[in-house]
């Protein structure tokens, strides 16, 4: 094993064991998105801390604890799970990696609508999304779920009225089409859950060292500007560590399925970093790692390559999370 | 050597977890039946006291209720991903009381006055092949692996206990997990 595996390894030792590391999480993130052993190594590492469990005893506990738990299941208001996701956010060592580009492999990418493309050898990572931005679906629910939450509950009471429904029965329905609707939510959370806490990590940790507001150009009337919204986009820097820097652009407002390419424009030659393609809700994100020597100066997003979205890149306040 | 149960069918724990996800309270009344007794066992070994354990085991499986979706069958298996968020509970106790148990060699036997019901999964037969697997490792990663693990401590924390710098004690713990893992597989504990 190459030493260089080896420290990591101890380090994901910690991790896996709820230490914090001594190296930034950001950068363990980056070598298990590359790795394949190390990636074996924390999920093996995983399943022994579960299993050396058993080694505390076998105590048996209180009669009456079984019964106090799920009197307090029973008075969980919905909604917890998203904020039980935020503190969950940043803790759990992941065991699951759904932007990868294997080290020598052939570009494994998992979840379905991940995809992979390079320019210039470095490695692009891309998601395209069916929703909104991810850390705010985290918080309380996305707005679209509350929107949701709330027309049921509308919905409900217009019914009860209009057609004298028994109150109990449909509030039970209700009841049942909002569990529904919590699940779906949280299926959508789950699978962009990793891009969501690495969002969070590097906002909290790091703070963005830079950031740009994508705008509307207004000469673009083509088929860019026909999503569901008007098209707008955001993007920040975050210098995760050692000069190992990410680029995440949130997009919206784009048509839905449609590819848009993002470009550095800064330079004397535009440089094209990489494409997506947007969602059913025409959202998209695209991470883009780079080192501290080419950070672009300035983006543009392009459809069917007239430029879109334009936005130079602005040092960000030192501190705190932008995204 | 004492044979154990068969662990629960990884299929029937992605039921159990799906039915939690769409806030099934019965299925939670099962998941505790199934690993209540090895987690507070967990807990109560980490935070000492009944009373702080039993909250320990509260948050956990609340946690549990509310994140039950986050939990992926291809990823892990429901004992690590069940104990990893008791141990972060436990761990945020003893910061919160500031206090730290006695670290207790893991020999002691825990389990004489009360057992865990015949029908979990946690027997005392399991119990006893970790506490084997762990029993033959060197004491200096044993050591490492009971102040860590079982009391909480950092690997700080645990440098400063045993006299030992915090490199030394990342090393230890890489080793001492790995080995960890050949004997559980050796013992057919992991799945």
């Amino acid at each position: 094993m190459k030493e260089s595996h080896r420290l990591i390894q101890e380090e994901l030792a910690l991790w896996a064991l709820g230490i914090a590391p001594d190296v930034p999480v950001a950068a363990l993130a980056d070598h298990l998105a590359r790795c394949p052993e190390c990636r074996r190594y924390l999920g093996e590492v995983h399943e022994t801390a579960g299993d050396l469990a058993a080694a505390a005893g076998a105590r048996r506990p209180p009669a009456s604890l079984k019964g106090r738990i799920l009197e307090r299941v029973a008075a969980e208001p919905h909604g917890a799970a998203a904020e039980e996701l935020q503190a969950l956010d940043g803790r759990m060592a992941p065991t699951s990696w759904p932007l990868t580009r294997e080290e020598g492999g052939d570009g494994e990418t998992a979840g379905g609508a991940a995809q992979e493309r390079a320019s210039d050898g470095a490695p692009l990572r891309e998601l395209a999304r069916p929703g909104q931005g991810g850390a705010e679906a985290g918080r309380g629910g996305a707005p679209w779920l509350r929107a949701m939450r709330h027309w049921l509950g509308t919905a409900a009471a217009v019914a009860a009225v209009v057609f004298g429904l028994n109150a109990v029965q449909l509030s039970g329905r209700v009841t049942s089409l909002q569990r529904e609707v919590e699940s779906w939510a949280a299926r959508y959370d789950a699978d962009f859950r990793w891009l969501r806490s690495a969002e969070y990590l590097l906002a909290h940790e790091i703070g963005p060292k830079g950031t740009a507001g994508l705008l509307p150009l207004e000469e673009s009337g083509g088929p860019g500007a026909a999503g569901p919204g008007s098209p707008r986009g955001k993007a920040v820097l975050y210098d995760a560590y050692q000069g190992r820097m990410y680029l995440l652009v949130s997009l919206d407002g784009l048509e839905a399925g449609a590819s848009y390419e993002i470009w550095e424009a800064g330079g004397v030659e535009p440089e094209m970093l990489g494409s997506v393609t947007a969602g059913e809700q025409g959202a998209a994100v695209f991470v883009h790692p780079t080192t501290g020597d080419r950070v672009p100066a300035a983006l543009e997003v392009r459809r069917q390559g007239r430029p879109v979205l334009a936005g130079e890149l602005a040092p960000a306040a030192p501190a705190g999370g932008a995204w | 050597m004492n044979s154990i149960p068969d662990p629960p069918h990884p299929s029937h724990d992605e039921a159990l977890m799906q039915r939690i996800a769409q806030r099934d309270e019965a299925a939670l009344a099962e998941l505790y039946d199934r690993y209540g007794a090895l987690l507070y066992s967990l807990a109560l070994r980490m935070v000492g006291t009944s009373e702080i354990a039993e909250e320990v085991l509260q948050d956990a499986l609340l946690a549990v209720w509310r994140s039950a979706w986050m939990w992926d069958a291809g990823k892990s298996s429901l004992q690590a991903w069940l104990v990893t968020i008791t141990r972060h509970r436990a761990i945020d106790a003893l910061r919160k009381t500031k206090t730290r148990t006695p670290v207790l060699p893991l020999q002691s036997d825990l389990t004489s006055d009360e057992p865990s019901p015949d029908e979990a999964f946690f027997s005392e037969a399991a119990s006893r092949q970790v506490r084997e697997a762990l029993g033959e490792l060197p004491v200096q990663l044993r050591e490492v692996l009971e102040v860590v693990y079982f009391a909480g401590l950092s690997h700080r924390e645990a440098a400063e206990r045993l006299g030992i710098p915090p490199g030394t004690v990342k090393s230890r713990l890489r080793l001492a997990l790995e080995r960890m893992g050949r004997r559980l597989r050796a013992r057919g504990l992991w799945r």
